[in-house]
């Protein structure tokens, strides 16, 4: 499962290389230089970048080096999605429009991280405004994925994980809206987790449908995502929706028992092929051999939550996305100065991409007079009949255990000619998105596939504010399993 | 899917200009007609019986975790400086305290 590598500090997640550069054991300055040479070397490769900004970096290492305060982040490379606000960092969120924009502030998720010691050396490629489940939809190319460059990472966060799949940075923010970062963390072989909806402040976030959006994080550890949950987490006066509720102080697990899990039958026969099926029953498996106690349940509206996920999410972006107008900020169309309504709809149809616009096409639709009861109100009402399935399933359970995506990571280009079968990458994210439910996506074992060998996920899902049961549990399952050294080849990758 | 949730090219091409794209003749028909089949498939969502669901918006306070209990107070704030702000926009005017557009009475609609 692990593999041997030179690069042996490459391994480390950020907890132990905070560690390192807190008792002064590893240099800052060389940890910082040595992430931002590798990035730029193996960027032509993966294309996990959108900027990369070392020089910026190695001044803020060399402040750190000496700082008298030390964060639990101190000297830690961290790579941002493009969607995330930093200061003075082009945040295109991979779009034509916004090419270019360099972020006058900072997003608060992103301020926290720095300020317990965090460094960003770069933001990262994704699908363009986070719409898209392969990374394919930027506008500056789709980023490869580090286990096997003709595949997709995943998306929309795919330049994050293909940032930390590869070993250029052991941490990296995404947004997680319909799976956007549980799906490229099972397609990549990493650890992600959403958090409840609310649970991070999304002040400097690009909103791409507000009633959904999370920040979210990926890492190679899953006390790297507790980490960054604790510092991230919390109430800020910039997000009216971010809560004041505290999480629950937990140590780790030694074990799964006392604990019940639910094992949803959709869920489980969602999975079309034989090796993504193994891998899962193994995760079960080890749940069992924990101490937890399986219960098979029913979720019977998972088969509509795409089609749920798509009305509201699209209906939500075309609004959201009105803002674009080539006017205060982004580019504007040169060719259509006449007049003020001609230049937004130039700047518009010449900025966005086509996926971008197919969805603000569909969300338009969906809530235009006449067709909004039909679509966006009626989907809206399966919404809350999603939610109370959920509800139902924790009279059952503690925690639900399903598999993160349908199969492993398509290749690239396999599907960017059918957005239908693109969206059923999303079939088993967006159930949990709908209901704003926390989610700990964890490694199973590798799969044969198509002549390779592929990482496949599971997702722990728990109530609301259960945020640290879910990686409580998802960390059990990791040992049990041995997918916590889960080491992709990139990390034999020399730069 | 009953006719009253049939889709329909012109209402897709329609959709278009509200939401403001400016849509070449083929582009409109790939993309409609793209639009088209999703909303076709999305179809199967209407036999979900929903009489007497309240529908579900937000996960504010419904769904999710408490929001903040209270507004701010409403005190004025720094907030960015103006400069950091035009210096982002695509035209401004000579003396940079003004956002400069085209023209938004009388030009072409």
């Amino acid at each position: 499962m692990t593999r041997p590598t030179p690069n042996t500090w490459l391994h480390l997640d950020a907890t132990q290389l905070a560690h390192e550069h807190r008792s002064g054991a590893r240099s800052v300055v060389d940890t910082i230089a040595a992430c931002c040479a590798r990035s730029q070397r193996l960027q032509p490769r993966w294309n996990a970048f959108l900027a990369l900004d070392c020089e910026r970096a190695l001044a803020r290492a060399h402040t750190l080096e000496h700082a008298a305060t030390r964060g639990r982040l101190h000297g830690v490379p961290i790579a941002v999605k493009a969607n995330l606000a930093v200061e003075g960092l082009e945040s295109s969120c991979a779009s034509r429009l916004l090419v270019g924009w360099r972020a006058p502030y900072t997003a608060t998720a992103v301020a926290r991280l720095e300020a317990e010691g965090a460094v960003v050396i770069g933001t990262t490629n994704m699908d363009e405004y986070a719409m898209g489940s392969s990374g394919e939809s930027s506008a500056f190319g789709p980023t490869r994925n580090p286990w096997d460059e003709a595949r997709a990472p995943g998306g929309s966060s795919s330049g994050s994980a293909a940032a930390v799949a590869g070993h250029l940075v052991p941490l990296a923010l995404g947004t997680d809206t319909g799976g956007s970062v549980r799906q490229p963390a099972a397609w990549c072989g990493l650890a992600g987790f959403k958090p409840t909806w609310g649970r991070i402040s999304r002040y400097g976030l690009v909103a791409y449908a507000s009633s959904l959006d999370c920040v979210a994080p990926l890492a190679r550890s899953m006390r790297d995502l507790d980490l960054a949950l604790d510092i991230m987490a919390g109430p800020d006066a910039r997000d009216a929706t971010c809560s004041p509720t505290a999480l629950h102080e937990s140590v780790p697990f030694k074990d799964l028992q006392g604990l019940v899990l639910g094992v949803p039958h959709e869920w489980r026969a969602a999975l079309t092929d034989g090796p993504s099926r193994a891998a899962f029953e193994a995760c079960v498996e080890a749940a069992r051999a924990a101490g937890a106690r399986i219960v098979e349940l029913s979720l019977p509206l998972t088969r509509h939550a795409v089609s749920c996920y798509y009305l509201l999410a699209t209906v939500e972006a075309a609004s959201n996305l009105a803002r674009f107008d080539g006017l205060r900020y982004g580019v504007r169309a040169a060719a259509h100065s006449s007049s003020l309504a001609a230049s937004i709809a130039a700047s518009r149809t010449q900025g966005f991409g086509a996926e971008v616009k197919r969805r603000i096409v569909l969300g338009t639709y969906a809530l235009s007079a006449g067709h909004a009861e039909a679509w966006h109100t009626h989907a809206a009402k399966v919404r809350t009949l999603v939610c109370r399935e959920f509800d139902e399933a924790w009279s059952a359970c503690d925690a639900l255990l399903g598999p993160t995506t349908p199969f492993p990571a398509i290749r690239l280009g396999e599907r960017s000619n059918d957005p239908l079968s693109l969206y059923a990458c999303d079939a088993l994210t967006t159930p949990v998105s709908l209901a704003g439910l926390p989610a700990a996506a964890l490694r199973t074992p590798l799969v044969e596939h198509e002549g390779g060998q592929l990482p496949t996920g599971a997702q722990v899902v728990t109530p609301h504010g259960a945020d640290r049961l879910a990686l409580r549990i998802a960390e059990v399952l990791e040992t049990q399993l041995g997918t916590q050294a889960l080491l992709s080849p990139a990390a034999e990758v020399q730069a | 899917m009953t006719d009253s949730h049939s889709v329909r090219i012109p209402d897709l091409r329609n959709a278009a200009h509200l939401a403001r794209l400016d849509l070449a003749e083929e582009e409109a028909v790939v993309l409609c007609g793209e639009v088209a089949r999703i909303l076709e498939h999305f179809a199967a969502l209407q036999a979900v019986p929903v009489a007497g669901v309240e529908p579900c918006y937000t996960a504010v306070g419904t769904r999710g975790l408490p929001p903040a209990p209270d507004l701010r107070e409403d005190n004025a704030q720094a907030s960015l400086p103006r400069a950091a702000l035009l210096g982002l926009a695509p035209q401004t005017q000579p003396d940079d305290e003004f956002y400069r557009v085209p023209k938004a009475i009388g030009g072409a609609p």
